[in-house]
């Protein structure tokens, strides 16, 4: 096994900077059941029961919830993914 | 129809025949609504949550249906060619997994007509997107789309809706059984 000293250039402070400026936000729908909502953000997102019940309860009382943030692509894959579940989902800039 | 149970790698209920029916009758309308789009080009639906309506829709030609701007919605509300192009990447995969669910919950109720209902595990989760889904279309049906839209008690008997609100019902129960098994 070798260690490779890192080296400190341009490139390495530009990808040392996470890409999280985009936001996937699941808005409130009068059509989805809370609990059902709770069961897709534990299913796509892993997130604990506590979690999800806490972001599906956002959504409900504030009408919106970023449910999760980072890089551009990855943000519409869970839009997509949401959206296949029969929620709201829109992509946003953080 | 009871409530769902869970038996091991399955959840279990009994049903009447002509539930079994009503349900695969509504997933064979919901293929029929949104199996165009698996093949069609990308549409664009304009309007934020909250406000769109089937007035907002420009260029649909080839999908008059206000339900698929629901089931469909924009990606980026305020930014029509993100809009477009993420649902030129994304709408007709998004159509593809939602009939194949679909047709799950069918064969699994063409096996039901003992009366006895038997999901798999690995089923749930496609009965759970295609009943939200049919819940959906028939909420836009029932004007049930606002945030605050509470449910359909203001129907009086006689109101032509009201039977399928009892189905909008029916259907929510059926996937708060399931959660419950989860």
């Amino acid at each position: 096994m070798t260690t490779i000293a890192p080296q400190i250039g341009d490139e390495t402070r530009t990808r040392a900077v996470p890409a999280t400026d985009w936001v996937t936000i699941v808005w409130d729908d009068p059509v989805n059941l809370m609990s059902y909502v709770t069961y897709v953000f534990m299913t796509h997102f892993g997130y604990a029961h506590e979690k999800a019940t806490q972001l599906m309860l956002t959504v409900h009382h504030h009408g919106r919830a970023v449910v999760s943030q980072g890089a551009r692509e990855r943000m519409e894959t869970d839009a997509q993914a949401m959206q296949g579940f029969g929620l709201w989902a829109t992509v946003d800039r953080a | 129809m009871l409530a769902f149970h869970r038996h091991r790698d399955r959840l279990t209920t009994t049903l009447q025949p002509q539930e079994a029916a009503i349900l695969r009758d509504l997933a064979s309308q919901f293929i029929d609504l949104v199996h165009p789009l698996e093949h069609a080009r990308a549409t664009p639906w304009h309007g934020s949550p909250g406000d769109w309506s089937p007035d907002d829709r420009s260029d649909v030609d080839d999908v008059a249906d206000p339900a698929l701007a629901r089931l469909f919605p924009d990606a980026y509300p305020d930014d029509p060619d993100a809009s477009g192009e993420f649902r030129r990447y994304t709408q007709s995969d998004q159509a593809a997994a939602k009939v194949e669910a679909a047709r799950v919950m069918i064969e699994d109720l063409a096996a039901s007509d003992t009366g006895h209902l038997d999901v798999p595990l690995d089923h749930v989760q496609a009965w759970l997107i295609t009943v939200t889904n049919i819940r959906l279309v028939l909420a836009v049906r029932l004007g049930v789309t606002q945030p605050g839209d509470q449910g359909l008690e203001h129907l009086t008997a006689d109101d032509p809706r009201q039977v399928t609100a009892e189905v909008y019902d029916w259907c929510a129960w059926i996937v708060e059984t399931m959660v419950e098994c989860l």
